[in-house]
């Protein structure tokens, strides 16, 4: 079965290196022989983690941030396609969501 | 990047496409530019002409908007972002860097390379951000900027 991966695909991620990164994984996919289907997606808003790679696992959606495109081997190394863990393991994406503060401003009248 | 050479005959080419755009002057303009890297003099009268508005107002687009280049673009093009929040984060010290290595002043034209302010590319949380022969730069530092 084919591992998915979710990198972005905007332009401030990009602006870091999410283009290389998605090629290295896509390079590294076929030198291992792993069958892996890249999916280019918007940001989550957590600039600061990119390159933001999320892989499907049976838990959910597994992050790894920030990843630089030296970082892709050893992601490959660290059996990352299965959610292993690695030093720029986030855990499941959705829990990442909590750490994010969320500022509401009030205007009274 | 490389382009071709100015010709009115592939400018008008490049324009036909618009003929029924509402508020086409800009748009025509960056088509222009997209081309041709530049937007020769004789541009303007050629959109002036094709969407039958004044000259003065196809000059006056120009001629506001920095990014739009009325001559060719020298050989390498680095915009750094000196706005608030780039700057908190070492944006000076990067136009310091890359002065110093490349021996050219800021906003001062050369023929072979052009070191340009910039006031926000919207990519502050990923500062100092930079624009490289048009790529934005994310963390811009010396290396990125002057590879």
């Amino acid at each position: 079965m084919s591992a998915i991966v979710y990198i972005p695909n905007d332009s401030a991620a990009i602006s870091i290196g999410a283009d290389q990164v998605a090629a290295l994984i896509a390079q590294e996919a076929v030198k291992r022989s792993l069958d892996v289907t890249i999916i280019r997606n918007g940001t989550r808003g957590a600039l600061w983690l990119e390159t933001l790679v999320e892989v499907v696992t049976p838990q959910g959606r597994t992050a790894y941030g920030p990843v630089q495109p030296s970082d892709v081997s050893s992601l490959f190394d660290a059996d990352f396609l299965s959610g292993d863990t690695h030093p720029l393991s986030l855990g499941l994406t959705e829990r990442l969501h909590g750490l994010q503060v969320k500022i509401v401003l009030r205007i009274s009248a | 990047m490389s382009y071709p050479s100015w010709s009115i005959e592939e400018a008008t080419r490049v324009l036909s496409p618009m003929k029924n755009v509402q508020g086409p002057v800009l748009i025509a303009l960056q088509a222009v530019q997209e081309r041709f890297g530049y937007v020769h003099e004789d541009a303007v009268s050629l959109i002036a002409e094709t969407f039958n508005v004044s000259r003065a107002d196809v000059h006056g687009v120009l001629t506001y908007y920095h990014d739009l280049r009325k001559t060719p673009a020298p050989a390498r093009c680095i915009q750094i972002c000196v706005a608030e929040a780039c700057q908190s984060v070492g944006s000076r010290e990067l136009v310091a860097a890359v002065e110093k290595k490349l021996g050219k002043k800021i906003d001062e034209t050369y023929a072979d390379v052009e070191i340009k302010s910039a006031y926000c590319f919207g990519n502050c949380a990923l500062g100092p951000s930079a624009m490289v022969d048009g790529e934005l730069v994310g963390r811009a530092n010396l290396e990125k900027v002057t590879a």
